[in-house]
């Protein structure tokens, strides 16, 4: 074996020591093994574990009774109930409106941004700002924003004529899932932002030129040239951003707790309020089980969907 | 050098091992070390209460020099959750601080250790009906006294008199029965805007999917003559006084009165700011309006206490205003290591009249234990007084002593602010009514 492709703690064969040879992949594994251990640890056990608990009955204030297994029971509770079926139209919606929201700001600040502007840099930092918020400091900020009493959401739309009296933004069941997708939008935004950005200026400018020679718009030249170009980045970005917000939990807890009544109850709220407040682990697992399956069945429908094809510039 | 290495490898390990048998030979002996127990709660992560508490721990260390109090402070919103998980996962603290209605959760957890034998001399000597209320069969099905009373905390009506005198009502009047409230709070919540242009409300309290609004709710149900469950466990709440109680909150709302989707803790910046009639609260809020307007006890003379308004008959009955209790509690552990030590901790800050007379001026957060009770002060301060008018018509409600009780208390909010959002108060009720049956296993 070649030095190149191992390494060698033997000794000489005239000492009659021992000897220790490594191949490279054996010493790969070796200095990856701590960091697989931790993940092992902290993302493989919970998950196995949580998986495991979803078939099984377990709640914290009945610890006498302990784990016992129950089969599928949780997950029929869960299907034959219009509350779980419900917790699942509030997270989609919320979702959709939150994805779609960010991507299409964050879509429109970074061709903005992409544009040869003044203080270009500066905009860009500033822009960046709501991402660099810690969530918990952005929710309560919102939450004020949105207050009835005293929130300048209310002050503004009043000032400008828009709203005839105060609206209880994240108080009242018709407007409390639009807030909180509203505040998420805003958190959300610069990453999408940032991202596409990224994306458009690796964008080889004697395309665009020749596109321009050719003689198109400025819409052609977006829908035929750029996004075509950016298609793989939109799906990862996308991706990523669908899942994060599946798992959003902090924005929605800290404006609403869920509420009013269960208009911002999603799946996230739903798995804390079932686990950690009425404190049925199980359910709360199986909540989370089904939860893992459909991400999964949607990341690999998503993926086959939009990155099927391979595109040739 | 690579056996010098080894060779130092070696010494190093077995130096090490040699200094580690004579250190711990140095150690002091099993009955030298100090017994730690680990008190969990959250009054030493409130300002108002802090200062309390590491005064009773220091009492109590000097009282046992050889214990040692190690606190862990809990977030109250997280008690119960952080509680309940440290023992599940065997690392229980040996005394916590709870809130009366969490006990049946804690009870039927066979996390925590029944005291009645230890009590057994000195229990008789708390306020009528609050030991009472912490007896009854947990999962072993037999009944239990769970928990040590520490400090009242029940609800009564907190006025702010300027506003009163503001809008032309006599501060030294306050209501006594919902006719009353009505005039009280309508009159105030005519005065419309500050001078700011801020909204000033009648009254104010918790109307979000929460806890405390459905326990807020609950002291207005039980003074309309209603109740969550009946005395046999039966599902009432959306009977015709039920019905009355929320129509009365809904009306409230709907008039401008009172708004909804309302967090409980922002009631007091709306009372220091002058921008509530009022609000229902237990007597630790005194302290809490003392900070919260920067004015200490200068505050005091904008704000007055009176019963819950009630429809009962009688009203001059105080025990006729109704309240749910919250009182703070003390619960053993049973993986508490040293029990008795750990038992003699809360049996200190439950009974001494000394700490409690120090809690109470400090906080104002009151004892349970009679003998305590006997100081001179409790009677003679005006604000104390009134609270203990309203012990004998305060009560833990029927759902505190289920292990349900987390879900029934959502179910009651969510009726709440169903029916304070536009929706039906008899229909939101109904729904409260068929989850709760459901969740109590109640086929009619």
């Amino acid at each position: 074996m070649s030095a190149s492709k191992s390494i060698s703690l033997e000794r000489s064969a005239a000492t009659g020591k021992r000897r220790f040879t490594l191949t490279n992949t054996q010493f790969s594994i070796i200095l990856l093994l701590p960091a697989l251990l931790t993940l092992a640890f902290t993302v493989l056990y919970p998950l196995l574990r949580g998986i495991y608990l979803s078939f099984h009955s377990y709640s914290l204030v009945d610890l006498v009774s302990g784990i016992q297994w129950v089969g599928l029971e949780n997950f029929k509770t869960l299907l034959s109930s219009s509350a779980y079926r419900s917790v699942w139209g509030t997270t989609l919606i919320f979702v959709a409106g939150s994805v779609g929201g960010q991507f299409v700001v964050g879509f429109l600040t970074a061709l903005v941004l992409n544009q040869d502007l003044a203080q270009r840099n500066l905009f860009r930092g500033l822009l960046l700002m709501p991402w660099i918020v810690p969530t918990v400091v952005a929710a309560l900020l919102w939450k004020w924003i949105f207050n009835q009493q005293y929130g300048i959401f209310n002050y503004v739309l009043h000032s400008l004529g828009l709203i005839s009296s105060f609206k209880a933004w994240i108080g009242d069941p018709s407007l409390a899932l639009f807030s909180v997708t509203l505040a998420n939008i805003w958190k959300g935004f610069p990453f999408h932002m940032i991202v596409l950005l990224a994306a458009l200026q690796t964008i080889p400018p004697d395309i665009i030129e020749a596109a321009i020679i050719d003689g198109t718009t400025a819409v052609q030249r977006f829908r035929y040239v750029v996004l075509p170009y950016l298609r793989y980045i939109i799906m990862i970005d996308l991706l990523i951003s669908i899942i994060w917000t599946f798992q959003s939990f902090t924005t929605i807890w800290t404006m609403t707790e869920g509420g009013p009544v269960t208009a911002t109850t999603t799946l996230a709220i739903s798995i804390y309020r079932t686990a950690f407040q009425a404190f049925d682990i199980g359910m709360g697992a199986a909540i989370g089980t089904l939860w893992l399956v459909a991400m999964l069945v949607f990341s690999a429908v998503f993926v086959r969907l939009f990155g099927g094809t391979r595109l040739e510039v | 050098m690579n056996e010098r290495i080894r060779i130092w490898t070696i010494l190093l390990i077995v130096g090490a091992l040699v200094a580690s048998f004579f250190t711990s030979g140095a150690a002091p002996s099993p009955q030298e070390e100090p017994i730690v127990i680990r008190f969990a709660g959250w009054i030493g992560m409130e300002e108002s209460t802090a200062k309390q508490f590491n005064y009773m721990v220091e009492k109590f260390q000097e009282k046992h020099p050889n214990v040692k109090i190690e606190y862990e402070g809990i977030a109250w919103e997280n008690t119960r959750q952080q509680l309940l998980m440290e023992a599940a996962a065997g690392n229980a603290p040996d005394v916590a601080q709870v809130a009366a209605p969490w006990i049946g959760q804690f009870a039927y957890s066979g996390a925590i250790e029944p005291l009645e034998e230890r009590a057994k001399d000195f229990a008789a000597d708390y306020v009528p009906g609050v030991v009472e209320s912490y007896t009854f069969p947990g999962a072993d099905g037999v009944a239990h006294m769970w928990g040590l009373p520490w400090v009242a905390v029940h609800d009564t009506l907190f006025y702010n008199t300027a506003l009163m005198q503001k809008a032309g009502l006599d501060p030294t009047k306050l209501p006594s029965t919902i006719e009353e409230f009505e005039q009280v709070v309508y009159a105030i919540a005519k005065l419309g805007t500050d001078e700011k242009g801020n909204k000033i409300w009648g009254y104010t309290t918790a109307t979000d999917r929460s806890e405390l609004a459905a326990n807020v709710f609950n002291a207005w149900l039980f003074n309309f003559g209603g109740d969550v469950l009946d005395e046999n466990g039966k599902v009432i709440i959306n009977n015709e006084a039920g019905v009355k109680a929320l129509t009365f909150w809904k009306k409230l709302v709907d008039d401008g009165v009172m708004p909804a989707g309302f967090s409980f803790r922002d009631q007091y910046n709306l009372m220091v700011n002058y921008q509530t009639g009022g609000f229902s609260d237990g007597s630790y809020a005194r302290d809490v309006l003392r900070i919260t307007s920067g004015k200490g006890k200068e505050f005091d003379k904008d704000f007055a206490v009176a019963l819950h308004p009630t429809t009962l008959p009688n009203p001059e009955d105080p025990c006729q205003h109704k309240a749910i209790f919250h009182h703070h509690t003390l619960v053993l552990f049973k993986q508490s290591q040293h029990k008795d030590m750990a038992f003699e901790f809360i049996k200190f800050l439950s009974t001494d009249p000394e700490i409690t007379l120090y809690y109470a001026q400090g906080s104002s957060l009151f004892p349970l234990y009679k003998p305590a009770l006997a100081d001179p002060f409790y009677s003679q301060d005006a604000f104390a007084k009134t609270f203990q008018d309203a012990l004998c018509g305060a009560k833990l409600y029927g759902i505190s002593k289920t292990p349900q009780y987390a879900q029934a208390v959502d179910f009651i909010a969510i009726a709440i602010t169903q029916a304070l959002s536009g929706g039906d108060p008899k229909q939101a009720l109904d729904e409260a009514a068929a989850n709760l049956k459901v969740l109590y296993k109640q086929t009619d």
